[in-house]
């Protein structure tokens, strides 16, 4: 065959497959009159695969459409275990959904928000359109969220912008199989202080053997535990909290501890801590031996199985486990102590407040999205309290927006208004390497023959020098910190010729305002660091 | 005669144009070692470098604009890399140039460093120093984060809290920007008020802290130190 016939066959050949294709693309889109999709599609992505969490969404989007007709949302959903590299692979390629969940626990968040996401302040200083005609008419939209879109996701402290839309709002209860229950105590109901929660303990372990029944009361894991133990230990110590910070500012932050624990201000003997660590061990006799191996999902199974009548849990979990049972759940607060309680009042004040719980679920709106217009609307009507209570209903997640009603069940997920601090557990070991050698000699305090003295024995050796060690490393950071801001700082000052305002500091600029939270850094780094030094010898 | 008054005109006109080209020179310089020490992959060399020629240009034009930055910034590498609390740059230009705004925050970080510096010298001497120094700061902003840092300093050194709540009133009448740096000042106002026994400013600032910060932490401790010092909740 000569080359020129090769060719011509060759053309022939590419001009038929052309052909064919365009007559299959037409056919399909012109079938029996039908004409091509002409509404504006915008793609939402999410690692909410819960049970229950994707038809809640779609809900929210089927009212949205019916609304709005000339849209299409369609959801994307991801696994959660690949969402970071999709995050990443799409929007670097450019080729990501409109609208994206927001994970301010991935690595380098912050860097993708700055490049990949809009801001959306200037949106969420407005009123929300879609809440015309309801209380929270002519509200700055951020305010309408119960958090204020004060959370890590919504807001980036270091980059000043908010960036989310928040779903849901979250929290720890206690989740319990209600008819176990009744069958043990006559009740559905869950006591209301610590004492009577102990008792309750009695009387499953007294079931259990009467009945030869294998019910403990908390199934047991690491993280359930933790978070049982960790409010409990928290209101026995508050007293010692507030006594703490010496700065009069009434709260301590995670490196106020180890601060105060150098200058001999408390130590692993003041009867609180011992206190706290008795009430800890206390409740570790009511989880199966070996519960500080587990994980959650060994936990939910002892809980699902019926091997426990209690789970403490995060609420957003609760959508999940109702889905995976026949038996009803049901959810209480965490029994709280009370000043009169004969053995650990003294230290006590009253419940933990959860004022500030966060929001979570947050979606976020990606720079240069093919259909920003929509993609913003769609926010604004999903979180309304309109989108809210539909999405809320379907979920059965807290709803983020306030004034949202809620079913007689979830009212005691609902964040606790009242109260006072609750994180002295969880912030006791500051924010590095000191976390470790605390959490890890656990198994000295819950394990059989051990006890307060096994783990205070361990940790009053370790703790000073390993919060010594992590606050050196906090001051060196800061001050490489310090290093790197210096040239950005006078870089803002050149280019915007700071000079500060007559009328005084409210009208001072964004340049002002740097500077004075880098004062405020800098003077707790220097105090930080003449600590460490006046404490030299400190154990 | 004739030749002298030619040369005086010329250089009356060229003048201007060649200071412009100066100081247009010395920003460029000076906005060239600010991008450099911003990037992160910069390298002991690269600074070196950099302060060098940082010196370079503060010594040529050392009372322009781009001069009297580049004097603060050599100071501020100086504080924070070689832990130098007063660093030469700073002492001349708070000597030169009080009133400049880089000045101004140039004292700031000296009363900083002044107030926990480690040595033999006492916390009263500290303290009445960085009052001393305190007098140039004149400018608002700054002001205002002198007067934080000092209610914090007075804490920090014995407790001492009647200069303390002094300070710290002083600071919230300037207008704190920080919303969390303001309700921790409000907070101590409250607390050191009631501690000194002026249930009236205890009262107003725990009332101010508890409208502007509805959901903070310390909502319910600040009710009750409310309630103790005879006063009720908005």
């Amino acid at each position: 065959m000569s080359p020129r016939l090769k060719s011509t066959l060759l053309w022939a050949l590419l001009a038929v497959v052309f052909g064919l294709c365009t007559w299959h693309v037409a056919r399909v889109s012109f079938r029996k009159g039908a004409t091509v999709d002409h509404r504006r599609v915008v793609r939402v992505g999410h690692f909410m695969l819960h049970s229950g969490i994707r038809d809640a969404l779609q809900a929210v989007i089927d009212e949205y459409e019916r609304r709005h007709p000339e849209v299409h949302i369609v959801q994307v959903p991801v696994p959660d275990r690949a969402y970071p590299q999709f995050l990443r692979t799409q929007l670097v390629a450019g080729t990501a959904p409109d609208i994206l969940q927001i994970g301010a626990h991935f690595t380098g968040m912050d860097e993708l928000r700055a490049r990949y996401f809009e801001p959306i302040s200037a949106i969420v200083e407005e009123p929300n359109p879609y809440n015309a005609g309801t209380p929270l008419a002519g509200r700055r939209w951020r305010d309408t969220f119960l958090d204020g879109l004060e959370n890590g996701e919504a807001y980036s402290a270091a980059l000043r912008h908010y960036y989310g839309i928040p779903l849901a709002v979250g929290g720890v209860r206690i989740l319990y199989n209600a008819p176990l229950l009744r069958r043990i105590t006559d009740s559905t109901a869950l006591p209301q202080t610590y004492a009577q929660l102990i008792e309750l303990c009695r009387r499953i372990e007294s079931f259990a053997q009467t009945q030869a029944q294998p019910v403990v009361p908390f199934a047991g894991s690491r993280l359930s535990a933790l978070f049982l133990m960790s409010p409990l230990f928290s209101i026995v110590n508050q007293r010692l909290y507030y006594d703490l910070a010496t700065d009069h500012t009434l709260r301590l932050t995670d490196w106020d501890y180890g601060l105060a624990y150098l200058q001999g201000r408390w130590n692993f003997d003041r009867p609180s801590i011992r206190l706290g660590y008795a009430l800890a061990r206390e409740l570790a006799r009511y989880q199966k031996p070996g519960f500080y191996q587990l994980n959650t999902s060994d936990a939910t199974l002892q809980f699902l199985q019926g091997q426990s009548v209690m789970l403490v849990s995060h609420v957003l979990d609760v959508t999940n486990l109702k889905a995976q049972t026949d038996f009803e759940i049901a959810a209480a607060p965490i029994p709280a102590l009370t000043r009169d309680d004969p053995v650990y009042g003294e230290g006590v004040l009253g419940p933990v407040t959860e004022i500030d719980t966060k929001a979570a679920a947050n979606l976020g709106l990606v720079r240069g999205a093919p259909q920003r217009e929509a993609a913003v609307d769609f926010l604004r009507f999903l979180g309304s309290k309109p989108g809210m209570e539909i999405f809320s209903a379907r979920s059965n997640w807290l709803p983020s927006v306030e004034g949202v009603a809620v079913p007689a069940w979830m009212e005691p997920l609902r964040p606790q208004q009242a109260g006072y601090a609750g994180r002295f557990f969880a912030e006791i070991a500051g924010k590095g390497d000191a976390r470790f050698v605390v959490g890890n000699q656990y198994h000295l305090l819950f394990g059989q023959g051990g006890g307060v003295d096994a783990l205070l024995g361990v940790i009053r050796e370790s703790y000073g020098p390993a919060m010594r060690t992590d606050l050196m490393k906090d001051v060196r950071e800061s001050n490489h910190n310090l290093r790197r801001q210096e040239p950005a700082l006078l870089g803002a000052y050149l280019a915007t010729e700071a000079a500060p305002p007559a009328a005084g500091r409210a009208e001072a600029g964004g340049f002002w305002r740097d500077v004075s939270s880098q004062n405020g850094y800098e003077a707790r780094m220097l105090r930080t660091q003449l600590i460490l030094s006046q404490t030299n010898n400190s154990p | 005669m004739r030749q002298l008054v030619c040369f005086a005109l010329a250089l009356g006109l060229t003048g201007p144009a060649l200071r412009a080209a100066d100081a247009a020179t010395a920003r460029a310089r000076l906005d060239a070692a600010v991008a450099v020490l911003q990037s992160p992959a910069v390298g002991e060399e690269d600074s070196r470098r950099i302060r060098a020629d940082l010196a370079a240009l503060a010594a040529e034009s050392p009372v322009t604009e781009s001069g009297i930055a580049a004097r603060y910034l050599l100071g501020r590498l100086r504080q924070i890399e070689e832990g130098i609390g007063e660093p030469p740059e700073f002492t001349s230009l708070l000597s030169e140039h009080p009133q400049h705004p880089l000045a101004q925050l140039a004292a700031v970080k000296v009363i900083l460093r002044r107030l926990y510096a480690e040595g033999p010298e006492t916390p009263g001497a500290r303290l009445q120093a960085a009052e001393q120094l305190g007098r140039v700061v004149t400018l608002a902003a700054l002001r205002c984060d002198f007067h934080q840092a000092m209610g914090d300093a007075y804490i920090f050194h014995g407790d001492r809290r009647e200069p303390a709540l002094r300070h710290l009133r002083a600071a919230e009448a300037l207008g704190i920007p920080s919303a969390a740096a303001r309700a921790n000042v409000l907070v101590q106002i409250g607390e050191l008020a009631r501690l000194t026994g002026d249930g009236a400013v205890a009262g107003w600032s725990y009332r101010k802290f508890l409208a502007d910060f509805p959901r903070d932490l310390r909502q319910q401790i600040v009710r009750d130190r409310l309630a103790d010092s005879g006063g009720s909740a908005p």
